[in-house]
């Protein structure tokens, strides 16, 4: 090009929409938040009346026993729901790669992932009915006990994990399909040619290099269960979430309660700030320990 | 021996797929039965699978109880808008990141980047108090302005916009073609796959999206689909209406849901370019 380059605005004008965007709703919230934290504030009063309060928020959360509750039921529903929906994902995405038929099977597995999550829990609020519910009625009918599934503290939770399962294990499949795809046929070729076993294959072959997308979901569906509040909220009966007893407390189910119940916005922030740490630190740990173990 | 040893093998792999396919349709299916029941029926112990005595009369009733009409208008507008604005923003900003170099580029592009993975929940607070603030509760606006830009729709757009060559832009620049018209008329067009990808997969987070609209949204002219079934979930939590309250959830999940699975295709390749892999 011959002409003489300008400061070329061009790009930044571009961008501008979406950065404006962002510097709103991101980085003012997050620093908002940080902020918010250190403050004593409720929004029913002017602006003005927001107070310095120090690490106040934060002693009174540490105080608190719904909060240390809120964070062990989150880690109970991520440790136990995620790596149960990951394996039926991998088997299922395993199954059906290559399979006959495979499309319709595949599209019949994605429809709870593409159901709104209230709609979802709705469903499922009926089917776990202790008096009228299906679910009551299998279990009598094979001869097993029933019971008061979202009413009883010891099943609530882990009756909202087998719903969080059913809807998000077809977009496990989804994922672990595409990466599958990605992997080029003809190592599988050498594979048989070698006499592996299809045992050593899928150890050997297909895992290793599934690496990047198993560390990829492994990461994502953490930070996605461990924020999980849409099922939680409404099948454990919207203005009584959290229940029974307490068991169903999550964690972005107790900000919601602090900060939208209660109106303690400073005390919500402090917990967020804090769960915000616990989310980046798992993390972080998470692809440490899967990144060391691969084989590059 | 061998032979006989694969047919068993496929026999089971079928099976085991065929039994996962029957447990995710199954809840859907016992909705729209159970949508048809008669009162009675409903609280008729012990259940029954099918409907005895079928009826349509559950879906009129419920279109007025919760005004569904109403919610299904707030979220045809809220989503359309949202996927307008969306498609706006990311593809802006994707071709900048895509076809210029410029100071800060790598920094600005890698902010964008990292709110992929910083959990949501962290801008909650003072993202209410801004709608709070600016009077905004109640109003369309509150769920439509938060979600004019994503993230993930730049990298989308990025990535597929690195595909288009960059000869092609050149030789429209010697024949004297504005960068704006490069944009619309040369870039824009190529790019429709992965456009419709982010406005399905936009429209689909939008349609569903619950919290949000949970906290800023309490006068039930503004509902939104999944508010709408949430109240009809409470009211007939209390009276004992599943009967009306699973005909709608069947009259708001079933339009979509069809939808969902004409153009699941796209859907799932919007996820794969989550992975970054390709479209």
């Amino acid at each position: 090009m011959s002409h003489i380059k300008k400061f070329n605005y061009l790009p930044y004008f571009f961008i501008s929409p979406a950065l404006l965007h962002f510097i709103i709703f991101w980085i003012f919230p997050i620093a908002f938040t940080f902020f918010l934290s250190f403050m004593d504030y409720n929004p029913l009063n002017p602006l003005t009346s927001m107070s310095y309060i120090g690490l106040k928020n934060y002693e009174t959360i540490f105080n608190s026993e719904e909060f240390w509750i809120s964070i062990k039921n989150s880690f109970y529903f991520a440790i136990v729901s995620q790596p149960i929906t990951m394996a039926i994902g991998l088997t299922l995405a395993l199954l059906l790669k290559d399979r006959k038929g495979g499309s319709i099977f595949r599209t019949i597995i994605f429809l709870p992932v593409i159901t709104s999550s209230v709609a979802v829990s709705a469903i499922w609020a009926w089917m776990y009915n202790p008096t009228y519910g299906i679910i009551n009625d299998i279990f009598s009918k094979i001869g097993l006990p029933k019971r008061n599934w979202l009413g009883d503290p010891t099943t609530a939770l882990p009756s909202i994990m087998i719903v969080d399962i059913w809807m998000w294990a077809g977009y496990h499949m989804v994922l672990f399909l595409a990466g599958l795809q990605s992997i080029p046929p003809d190592l599988y070729d050498a594979a048989k040619v070698d006499g592996a076993g299809r045992l050593s294959t899928l150890f050997k072959i297909t895992i290793p290099l599934l690496k990047p997308i198993i560390l990829f979901i492994t990461v994502m569906a953490t930070i996605g269960a461990l924020q999980i509040f849409d099922l939680v909220y409404v099948l454990s009966g919207m203005e009584y979430a959290g229940g029974p007893a307490m068991s169903t407390l999550v964690m972005i189910l107790e900000i919601y309660k602090v900060c939208f119940r209660k109106l303690w916005f400073g005390q919500a922030a402090a917990m967020a700030v804090v769960f915000f740490f616990i989310i980046l630190v798992i993390s972080l740990i998470e692809i440490r320990l899967l990144r060391g173990g691969a084989y590059t | 021996m061998k032979r006989k040893n694969k047919y068993i093998e496929l026999v089971v792999i079928y099976a085991v797929i065929i039994i996962f396919c029957l447990i995710s349709i199954f809840p859907f299916v016992h909705m729209i039965l159970s949508s048809f029941k008669t009162r009675e029926e409903a609280s008729k112990l012990p259940p029954t699978w099918l409907p005895e005595n079928p009826t349509l009369n559950n879906f009129f009733e419920v279109w007025h109880f919760v005004g569904l009409g109403q919610a299904f208008l707030n979220s045809i507008v809220v989503t359309v808008s949202t996927v307008i604005l969306v498609i706006f923003t990311s593809s802006l900003a994707g071709f900048s990141f895509a076809k210029y170099n410029f100071k800060g580029k790598n920094f600005i592009f890698t902010m964008f980047l990292s709110t992929l993975v910083l959990p949501p929940f962290i801008t909650l607070i003072p993202n209410y108090l801004l709608i709070y603030w600016l009077g905004w509760r109640n109003t369309l606006w509150s769920l439509i302005i938060p979600f004019a830009c994503s993230s993930y729709g730049i990298f989308l757009m990025r990535q597929y916009m690195l595909t288009i060559p960059n000869e092609l832009l050149d030789s429209a620049r010697v024949d004297g073609c504005p960068e704006h018209k490069i944009f619309l008329k040369i870039v824009l067009p190529l790019s429709k796959p992965a456009l419709s990808v982010l406005a399905l997969w936009t429209f689909m987070t939008s349609w569903n999206s619950f919290f949000w609209p949970l906290i800023v949204i309490d006068s039930k002219k503004m509902y939104t689909i999944p508010l709408a079934i949430m109240s009809l979930l409470q009211s007939s939590l209390q009276v004992r209406y599943y009967h009306l309250a699973m005909a709608g959830v069947t009259i708001a999940t079933l339009p979509l849901l069809i939808f969902a699975i004409l153009v699941q295709k796209w859907l799932i390749k919007g996820m794969s370019g989550a992975l970054g892999l390709k479209l």
